[in-house]
């Protein structure tokens, strides 16, 4: 059995509640939408956070995830993710994350549906785990645990992100696996 | 493309020939099935009595002899560690006695093997049917 193909994508935050709020949109192309991830110089970008006035965060960034083609597999579920190496030497910088359903799952319970041009206090947040998660902590938009593949998933997985840059944080770009800037994450899903 | 033609139509099941030096096997009392030839899909999961992943010359084998034995299970983990974009690929045998899968974890790359245990409730959708 391969393993299924994967793609991260981002957009921006402007895009409209509307063009979301159904799987078939999510899984098309959004509006303003790039790939990310596919290796060095593609990551998701985070921009400058300038810290001379203390604690600063990042703007809020928009991360999707979906299987583009089953491997001959028709489930998959249980998924993880989680910030799995950083460089950061403050114990008060992280990532905060927010699962993000679409305005079709009229109640969402473990996601929160999306809201344009999201800021900090858009959404509740939690603390992004350092280590491999004990269960589930992203979900698609019906908020199951498992979706769909029929050549393709059934929908897509939405987290809304920032970065918490304490104050004193060494200075620097932080990004992949540069050596003590590093800033690295992991998605791991069990597939059948 | 013919206009009958569903848009979502599932690719054909993979098999495990796509690989070197790793397969799994199904016994079932009157055949044993290979992975490299049949889908997991396709297997008669209520006549297997035995369930054995070769991974890299490892071999590890899972039985329904246990006393509290319900029903095998399996999947795969995917993904990826993005430091560098280290691909995830673990395969997962084992069994369930409907609250609790004992599960052998199997690295891909080099067929090293640890034993976990996961709830049920969490992975039943996997269950062999």
């Amino acid at each position: 059995m391969a393993a299924p193909t994967v793609r991260f994508r981002t957009f921006p935050i402007t895009v409209s509640v509307a063009e979301l709020d159904t799987a078939g949109e999510r899984l098309a192309a959004i509006a303003g939408q790039s790939v990310i991830s596919t290796g060095a110089g593609n990551e998701l970008d985070f921009g400058t956070v300038d810290i001379s006035g203390g604690a600063a965060n990042s703007l809020v960034k928009m991360l999707v995830w979906d299987i583009t083609a089953d491997g001959g597999n028709t489930l998959v579920e249980d998924f993880l993710f989680w910030l799995s190496s950083n460089g950061f030497d403050q114990a008060g910088t992280v990532v905060k994350f927010q699962p993000i359903s679409g305005d079709d799952q009229g109640t969402p319970s473990n996601t929160e549906n999306y809201i344009v041009n999201a800021v900090v206090g858009s959404y509740t947040w939690a603390t992004l785990d350092e280590s491999e998660p004990g269960a589930q902590n992203v979900y698609p938009s019906d908020e199951g645990s498992s979706m769909v593949l029929s050549t393709a998933a059934d929908d897509v997985i939405m987290v809304a992100l920032y970065v918490v840059v304490a104050d004193n944080e060494t200075t620097g770009t932080y990004k992949g696996t540069d050596a003590g800037n590093e800033f690295q994450y992991s998605f791991k899903y069990s597939y059948s | 493309m013919n206009s009958n033609t569903p848009s979502n139509t599932p690719t054909a099941r993979h098999l495990d020939s796509e690989y070197r030096r790793r397969w799994e096997t199904y016994t079932t009392p009157g055949q044993v099935y290979d992975s490299r030839t049949v889908n997991w899909h396709d297997i008669p999961w209520d006549q297997v009595t035995q369930l054995q992943a070769s991974v890299e010359g490892h071999e590890y084998t899972v039985d329904n002899t246990g006393p509290r034995f319900q029903s095998f299970i399996r999947w795969r983990w995917g993904g990826f560690h993005y430091n560098g974009k280290v691909p995830i690929n673990v395969w997962c045998i084992g069994w369930t006695d409907g609250v609790t899968c004992f599960m052998k974890e199997i690295e891909f790359k080099d067929g090293s093997m640890t034993e976990k245990e996961y709830p049920f409730e969490q992975f039943k959708k996997h269950l062999g049917d």
